[in-house]
């Protein structure tokens, strides 16, 4: 699946489904970009975004517990797969390499 | 739990947003998205009010409006089609790369129709698009002469309309009148004699015209006030925006007054009231300075104007038209009721079908002209489709093997002629936009650019071109996907004897057309030939005529010209000159109702009158048959005379000498001076009609110079003229035209309708022959090996040929059998409605057949003259 790529949002959000283990819905990404990042996204964004992680097979969701918030709607509840989290460390892996690859000037210079 | 309360029971985010998620949102997605937004909508309400949290809400369920969210897992199987509309796309290439010939043909003729039917179509656009800019058009009227034979119908008393409205406000809302006329125009040393209308101050605000600069309601509310459009404004300015400008209007009565600029409007759509009858005004003036241009009181019930009523909302034609009778009953004096029958036309469809609809008649003919065109583009690309259908059987096959169902298959099909229609119908957007100037010439009409064209004329052409495709694609579609799997995968067509008859039916069809239309193109050139060749009763060769003449509208004016005329006399270029207000071009002043002296008013003849000099009839070649032109040389100009011609005579009863009256001055008693032949004032396509020549003394009113030249080079003598005018008159313009000119101005309908005809059978051979080539060489490389075999047999070449041939001709044969009483039907029926009109010969009917049977001939030959020549070793060597 060398082919497959992910997109700079795209990568964001899986990176926080891993996070948010299993408090990753929604809402809770969205709260957490705004934290984490400081980025003001989109809820419908994040949405879309998630279900296209689903049908690359990076994340899987099921339907959490009711609870008398949110009007008692249920959350559907977003876990990274081994397939995302290796597709996450291979990019970021890579985006190593090549950061090593950047001549220092800082250091080496003045 | 508080804020939950809250939520649940006073403050609810906006049922409609939650409905709308509801109708657009997947059902399994639904909960979840529900949730989160309302969360964040309870996260809203802590942070800001109550307004602005709803607001947020309904703003992030419209964002969750995307087709990832409303589309999801509803269209999963529609994503193989766009992968298989790729497939057929490439296949579709491939196919047209590897035929390049057929190929060829198919988008040439398909660009040549659309082209055509573009061009055609863009001038029906316009035609029907006439007065469709006029506001509330279905509630204005134009008030028409009832009677068939009315000279000039449009024209009403002028006091009927306004007490119309005074008398009915609300059910008549609004009228406007004019006059119009041609008037001098100047600013410093510039100088153009405009077409002016003079009319009504409600010109503006009853149409709804377009105003660019200027206060439109109060315009022409007060004399020396006028509205030009921004042509005039740039031809005079080089700038648009010249209000409170002034121009110098030269009236009838010679002196130059100053008029402000009050509003300019952009160049007006094609309507009937500023292009009645062609006339294109430019400038427009108020009633109130009728006087200046020497125009007759604008009252009362003898006074006949062009005159447009604009009824309330919701009032009938017939209501209307009830409310104007009874107005001419009540108010019209006893004299005027008896002879006045009028109607309301609506400026609706008025263009369409005003002068016996000869606009719509036109419109029909060339749309048809233009369908028959495209037409047999179709069925070229559908011979050339079903011909070449065995090249792609083994595809079909593969296709249908590898799961693919009939429903596809048409599917591809029709998608491949939709695809190739489109793109032929871009390419003929490109080859529109290169030809319109040229086809503008040859209509002598103008056409809009692409660029002007408006949003319905572009969906209307899309519609049109997806339905030519899917006509086009149609048969081969399902012709193609209904063989059997195995047949197609063997290669094995049925034998093309069977497959044949529709491609045949289809190519009779065709000749049939371009037979059918090129003999009326020749009907159509011939007619067109004979209107101008035709004796007209008098002589329109080497007369010039000149419209810039001075207008002073006075008896001194009228000296000044007799002393101009002299010069111009005594000038080496003329023989005769006269002035007058007509010249023969159909476009006569006006109608006047005579009867003898002693019969009744109610008995008089209505005839158009022209007002002309004494030397009319010399420079015209008209022929007096008795009596004198006003008066003889040993007289002097009398008042009160007349001149009528033989029709006239015969109407009325009485010879030279007789005493008449006109209605409407029925105290002045008018003598009979002359009787001249029935000659040609109005076009061929009407009768002769009785009509009365009045002296330009009696009335003071002239337009027109009319020189007879001396016969010699023309180019000189126009020079010369120009020359001695300009020393004659230094402050007006010379605009002539040669009487001819004038006339081909007169048959602008029959000339379009010529030069339409002739291009479209040249295209339509043009796209008939090349399809023929298509269909014969597919025909013949089916048949290779059984020419073989004939030539083994010991056909000769020729044998070959006339095999071959025979099929064609026959068909060509039959159908010029079918298209000569189809052709002499329509031509005979088109030809019935001009008076005057040539008699169809066998020559007509022959020509077209002969050439269409000779050029099949050729080409089929020509085509199948290769395969005629092939050794027949090579050809059955492989079996």
């Amino acid at each position: 699946m060398s082919k497959e790529y992910l997109g700079e949002f795209e990568e964001l959000v899986l990176t926080m489904v891993g996070i948010l283990q299993d408090e990753a819905y929604g809402n809770a990404i969205v709260n957490e970009i705004k934290e984490r990042v400081g980025r003001e996204s989109n809820l419908s964004a994040v949405h879309v975004t998630l279900y296209r992680l689903e049908d690359k097979g990076f994340i899987k969701s099921k339907m959490g517990g009711a609870t008398n918030a949110r009007g008692g709607r249920r959350k559907r509840i977003f876990t990274i797969t081994n397939a995302g989290l290796s597709m996450l460390k291979a990019m970021k892996e890579a985006r190593m390499d090549l950061w090593k690859l950047i001549p220092q000037l800082k250091f080496s210079g003045s | 739990m508080d804020n939950q309360y809250k939520i649940e029971k006073n403050i609810r985010p906006p049922r409609f947003a939650l409905r709308f998620l509801r109708w657009f949102c997947p059902g399994d997605l639904y909960e979840s998205i529900e949730g989160d937004l309302l969360e964040e909508f309870e996260n809203d309400l802590r942070l800001c009010s109550i307004q602005k949290a709803r607001r947020r809400f309904a703003w992030n369920v419209i964002k969750f409006f995307r087709p990832e969210i409303v589309f999801r897992n509803k269209f999963s199987s529609e994503l193989n089609e766009v992968y298989m509309l790729q497939n057929y796309v490439k296949v579709m290439f491939r196919n047209l790369m590897k035929r390049k010939a057929y190929s060829a043909i198919n988008i040439f003729g398909l660009t040549i129709g659309l082209t055509f039917s573009m061009l055609i179509g863009v001038y029906v656009w316009q035609e029907m698009s006439v007065n469709q800019n006029l506001e509330d058009v279905d509630r204005l009227y134009i008030v028409e002469q009832a009677q068939d034979d009315a000279g000039v119908k449009f024209f009403a008393p002028a006091d009927l309309v306004k007490t119309m409205r005074d008398q009915h406000a609300p059910a008549i809302e609004n009228y406007y009148r004019f006059w119009d006329r041609n008037i001098k125009v100047s600013k410093d040393d510039k100088h153009f004699i405009v077409q002016s209308i003079i009319g009504d101050s409600t010109f503006v605000p009853m149409f709804g015209f377009p105003v660019l600069y200027g206060d439109i309601n109060s315009a022409l509310s007060q004399p020396y006030k006028v509205v030009i459009t921004e042509k005039i404004a740039l031809q005079f300015f080089n700038k648009a925006d010249v209000v409170g400008e002034s121009l110098i209007l030269s009236s009838g009565t010679a002196d130059k007054k100053e008029y402000i600029i009050t509003a300019v409007v952009p160049a007006l759509k094609r309507n009937s009231v500023s292009d009645l009858v062609n006339i294109d005004a430019q400038i427009f003036l108020s009633l109130q300075n009728w006087q200046d241009f020497r125009l007759p009181d604008p009252q009362g019930w003898m006074m006949n104007m062009v005159s447009y009523l604009k009824v309330g909302p919701g009032v009938t034609q017939t209501e209307a038209e009830d409310i104007m009778n009874a107005t001419i009953q009540s108010h019209a004096p006893d004299s005027v009721k008896a002879n006045l029958k009028l109607k309301l036309s609506g400026l609706d469809n008025y263009y369409l079908i005003t002068n016996n609809g000869a606009a719509k008649k036109m419109i029909g003919i060339m749309a048809a002209i233009a369908g028959f065109i495209l037409l047999l583009a179709i069925i070229n690309f559908v011979n050339i489709s079903v011909g070449s259908a065995f090249v792609r059987l083994k595809e079909i096959g593969v296709r249908k093997v590898i799961g693919g169902i009939k429903r596809q298959l048409v599917f591809q099909f029709l998608s491949e002629s939709v695809l190739l229609t489109l793109a032929a119908g871009f390419i003929s957007i490109i080859l529109y936009e290169l030809l319109h100037p040229t086809a503008e010439d040859l209509l002598s009409t103008s056409l809009l650019s692409i660029t002007e064209l408006d949003g319905g004329f572009w969906k209307w052409s899309i519609l049109l071109l997806i339905l030519i495709g899917l006509i086009a694609g149609g048969y081969p579609a399902f012709f193609m996907s209904s063989y059997k799997i195995i047949d197609s995968l063997k290669g094995r067509i049925k034998s093309t004897t069977r497959v044949l008859p529709l491609p045949k039916i289809l190519v009779g069809l065709q000749f049939l057309i371009a037979i059918c239309i090129f003999i009326a193109a020749i009907a159509i050139t011939e007619q067109v030939a004979y209107f101008l060749k035709k004796d007209l009763g008098y002589d329109k060769s080497f007369v010039l005529t000149v419209s810039s003449v001075p207008r002073i509208w006075t008896e001194e004016g009228i000296n000044q010209m007799s002393s101009a005329k002299q010069e111009f006399l005594n000038s080496p270029y003329v023989t005769a000159a006269s002035l007058s207000w007509e010249v023969p071009n159909g476009n006569a002043g006006g109608d006047a109702g005579i009867y003898p002296d002693g019969s009744e008013p109610a008995k008089a003849v209505a005839m158009p009158v022209l007002k002309t000099d004494e030397d009319y009839y010399k420079v015209y070649g008209i022929k007096l048959l008795e009596g004198s032109f006003f008066y003889s040389d040993q007289e002097s100009f009398q008042l009160n005379t007349l001149v009528i011609n033989e029709k006239a005579q015969k109407a009325l009863g009485v010879q030279v000498g007789d005493k008449v009256r006109i209605t409407g001055t029925d105290n002045i008693v008018y003598t009979i001076k002359g009787i001249v032949n029935d000659f040609h004032f109005n076009s061929l396509r009407d009768q002769v009609k009785p009509l009365a020549l009045m002296h330009t003394k009696e009335s003071n009113f002239y337009r027109f110079f009319s020189f007879r030249i001396k016969p010699g080079s023309a180019s000189e003598t126009v020079a010369g003229i120009e020359k001695l005018w300009n020393k004659i008159f230094p402050d007006d313009p010379f605009d002539y035209a040669f009487m001819d000119e004038q006339l081909e101005r007169l048959y602008k309908t029959e000339l379009q309708l010529k030069k339409a005809s002739a291009v479209g059978t040249v295209l339509m051979f043009i796209i008939m022959l090349t399809g023929i080539i298509g269909v014969v060489s597919l025909s013949v490389s089916k048949r290779t090996k059984e020419i073989g075999i004939r030539k083994v047999l010991g056909a000769s070449v020729y044998n070959i040929l006339a095999m071959i041939s025979r099929e064609y001709l026959a068909l060509s044969l039959f159908a010029f059998g079918v298209a000569i009483p189809l052709a002499y039907y329509l031509v005979s029926s088109w030809l019935s409605g001009f008076s005057y009109r040539i008699e169809l010969s066998w020559w007509m009917f022959l020509m077209p057949g002969l050439f269409t049977m000779c050029m099949t001939v050729i080409i089929v030959g020509w085509q199948s003259l290769k395969t005629a020549l092939l050794n027949p070793t090579r050809t059955l060597k492989y079996e």
